[in-house]
């Protein structure tokens, strides 16, 4: 009875070639290099939230590759970026995750719907890549997360085509959503303009990872309990997964 | 000689008599004969169809329970009267009984466990105002005694927050309480049962809204009244721990405050469960009229005014005998797989319009905080002008008696919570509890956070193993519905601003106690010391 599944936690293996991407990775803005090139007080473009014309709720499949999607490209855990994702527990041999029989979970505060929806309003067509690369390689050897990311292109746009520049720049504009709560449109990050960003809702500001992975929390907004100044923070495990 | 001595002994006696304190330690009547102990044995109804009466899991295919099932038209169809029982004298659930699937596939995991939760929360809304004497909520009129309202199930803040406790000397007895002085100096020759009343012994919490954000005025000009009460289980745990006593918390830096969580039986079988702790938070209004009367669970009551400093005003606060109406009610119940409680609050029906009713001019012709067609002679949902103290010579009215309190609801009640009342109310269509509807549960949804006991401390049972507090980033364990708010508990925060609007577990969530720490405690030491009490108020009154 009751409940949302109980989780199996999967690790989730980091190697060198993570930081081999250029600029901004997810090794990068682990380590604040990106936020701060990214936060610095350089002209923001900042369109209110109700700009945004209302969608539709994403459908529940698109939104399980794109949690997989997500996940592989922050490092941050399925079920902390999507609470109540299920996973089959792992076996022993491995089977096969079965993609229709995963559910993407709910939560009461959802803003995995959110980002979705704006990517998809946005570059809907390479979106649409994206997630397509992540339920491919769903079982994918050695890792799920590293088939992923093998599959993004990194080298210098000299040697892409234009589909494989879109799907790079809109990769890293996915991981700097989640991170920052910002967006960092493909478009610009491709030129001078990269530090122009739009604050996509005040929701996304408060569950922007950054300050999750620095064992924080961001300033005006704070779930921790009354005093936890005076302890040190809980492992970083406890925040990201 | 004799009468002389007659006389010296009668006056000594008088002289006696006159020194001793005039107030009365009153004992709580005893359970009637045959009358159910609260939560024993634990409610196990379920939203939906039960496999059998003792396992709460539902059947296959799922199958919401009839009172919820679409066949059932409030006001149209009957309910089969041997659920209809069973729903109304099951008594108190000791554990939320709820699930992630349901019968619409269309309902995401969320709205399935909220629709259980809400339905969890009426069956205590019912249990807890079912009439003390054991008789059935249909069985009730509008002022009798509820199960909350007797001694035997729940005691009042002040009567265990005891004036200058002494552990081991002075100490709250449960059932015990003492009627003030001036309330028994002015009645106890003219009420029969002075030991039976409710008695309400005002501070600034019984007037002033949390976080000092303003009282609250009817539309007779009389001040709401709050109070807060506790089973006992949380009297047992504050007694045995001597938190009613503030020098005894502050010297206890060890402790790590853990009310006892509500459980359910094992499998299978009925009896072994417990409610574990339950605290209750209530709003009053005074009632002026017999017409009032029958729409609102009332009570007989002697209201103390605030005290003032001794040392500044040495007046006497009057005890006032007033019949007072329930507005607002809130329970927060401890469950071993909620150990951030579970908040659920009702109100009655009639205190405030929401804001789109009145946008649609569907009002109806009066509430109890809201003046229809006032227009912009009231300014809505702003707080009385200062002062808000009652003042003596006002007694319960205040002090500007143009003013009245223009409350409207800001969040709305769901669809889905509006059917839900509209059934529950049908099936007590006969009793003053139709009058009453619920505004939302609040429940933690991170179940993995939820339920996760000390992780150093392995202890089987669940239900024995200890709350692991110290949870990051988010200790609530993700409180679902994110707000909630009650039109006359929290009448001044409603919204949906984050950290701001009335969220119960995000402001609970941030209680703490009077302990503090060991000066030779290592402050990097995380498990050292926490000061945090179990997500109640409660033990900051402890004087």
């Amino acid at each position: 009875m009751d409940d949302l599944p109980h989780q199996e936690r999967r690790a989730i293996v980091r190697t060198a070639k993570d930081d081999d991407q250029g600029g901004i990775t997810r090794r990068t803005v682990l380590t604040g290099a990106a936020a701060a090139t990214a936060v610095a007080t350089l002209p923001v473009v900042d369109r209110p939230p109700a700009s945004a014309a209302p969608s539709p709720d994403p459908n529940p499949k698109d939104m399980v590759a794109f949690i997989l999607l997500s996940s592989a490209l922050t490092g941050i855990a399925e079920t902390r970026l999507a609470p109540g994702f299920s996973f089959p527990k792992l076996s022993e041999p491995p089977t096969p995750i079965d993609f229709e029989k995963l559910n993407p979970g709910s939560d009461p505060v959802d803003v995995k719907s959110e980002y979705f929806k704006w990517v998809n309003k946005r570059h809907p067509a390479t979106f649409e890549k994206l997630r397509r690369i992540a339920k491919d390689n769903l079982n994918a050897p050695p890792n799920r997360e590293l088939a992923i990311i093998g599959k993004i292109p990194t080298v210098d746009d000299t040697e892409l085509t234009q589909s494989e520049i879109d799907l790079k720049y809109l990769a890293r504009s996915i991981v700097l959503m989640w991170y920052l709560g910002a967006w960092y449109d493909p478009d610009n990050l491709q030129t001078p303009n990269a530090s122009n960003f739009e604050v996509i809702s005040p929701k996304a500001y408060t569950q922007g990872w950054a300050l999750k992975v620095a064992q924080a929390h961001p300033m005006g907004f704070s779930e921790m309990q009354f005093g936890y100044w005076t302890r040190p923070p809980n492992p970083r495990g406890d925040f990201i997964g | 000689m004799h009468n002389r001595r007659s006389l010296a002994v009668g006056f000594m006696c008088i002289l006696v008599l006159g020194i001793l304190p005039t107030h009365s330690h009153a004992q709580a009547t005893p359970p009637a004969s045959g009358e159910k102990v609260l939560g024993q044995p634990c409610n196990l109804l379920h939203d939906r169809v039960p496999v059998s009466e003792t396992d709460p899991t539902a059947a296959k295919p799922i199958t919401l329970t009839p009172l919820l099932a679409p066949e059932f038209v409030p006001g149209k169809t009957t309910l089969d009267p041997k659920i209809k029982n069973r729903i109304l004298n099951l008594g108190l659930p000791c554990q939320e009984n709820v699930d992630v699937s349901g019968p619409d596939d269309s309902m995401t995991a969320l709205e399935n466990l909220q629709r259980g939760f809400d339905f969890y929360s009426w069956l205590t809304f019912i249990a807890l105002n079912s009439p003390a004497d054991g008789r059935s909520i249909e069985q009730s009129n509008p002022d009798t005694r509820t199960k909350w309202e007797s001694r035997n199930n729940f005691m009042h803040l002040l009567d265990v927050m005891i004036k200058d406790p002494v552990p081991g000397k002075n100490e709250p007895k449960w059932q015990n309480r003492e009627i003030p002085k001036e309330c028994v100096g002015k009645y106890k020759d003219k009420i029969k049962n002075i030991n039976d009343m409710m008695v309400i012994e005002m501070i600034e919490e019984t007037f002033n809204e949390p976080f000092k954000t303003g009282a609250l005025i009817d539309q007779q000009g009389n001040y709401a009244l709050f109070d807060i009460l506790m089973n006992k289980q949380m009297f047992d745990y504050i007694v045995e721990n001597k938190l009613y006593s503030k020098t005894a918390q502050m010297e206890n830096a060890g402790l790590k405050v853990d009310f006892p969580s509500g459980f359910n039986p094992e499998k299978g079988k009925i009896e072994g469960g417990d409610p574990g702790a339950v605290m209750i938070k209530v709003s009053w209004k005074v009632i002026e009229s017999e017409k009032e009367k029958q729409k609102f669970h009332t009570v007989d009551a002697l209201v103390l005014m605030p005290r003032h400093d001794e040392k500044v005003d040495k007046s006497e606060p009057p005890c006032l005998r007033k019949t007072l109406g329930l507005v607002g009610f809130h329970v927060g119940h401890k469950t071993v797989n909620r150990r951030q409680w579970i908040w659920t609050s009702f109100e009655h029906v009639d205190n405030v319009p929401e804001d789109e009713e009145i946008k649609s001019g569907k009002l109806k012709k009066s509430y109890n905080f809201y003046k229809v067609n006032c227009g912009g002679a009231c300014s809505v949902n702003q707080t009385p002008p200062h002062p808000w103290e009652p003042t003596y010579a006002n007694e319960l009215k205040f002090h500007d008696r143009s003013f009245r309190s223009q409350i409207t609801r800001v969040v709305p009640l769901t669809d889905e919570t509006r059917d839900m009342n509209k059934r529950f109310q049908s099936i007590l269509e006969n009793t003053v509890w139709k009058n009453y509807m619920l505004l939302s549960t609040q429940w933690p949804s991170d179940f993995g956070c939820s339920r996760r006991g000390d992780p150093k401390e392995k202890v089987i049972p669940a239900s024995k193993q200890p709350t692991d507090f110290n949870k990051q980033p988010d200790m609530n364990c993700g409180a679902t519905p994110t707000f909630l708010a009650n039109s006359t508990l929290e009448t001044y925060s409603q919204g949906q601003v984050p950290l701001a609007s009335s969220s119960c577990m995000a402001c609970h969530g941030n209680a703490v106690s009077h302990q503090r720490r060991s000066p030779s405690a290592n402050p990097n030491d995380p498990d050292n010391f926490f000061n945090q009490s179990d997500f109640t108020f409660m033990l900051e009154k402890a004087r």
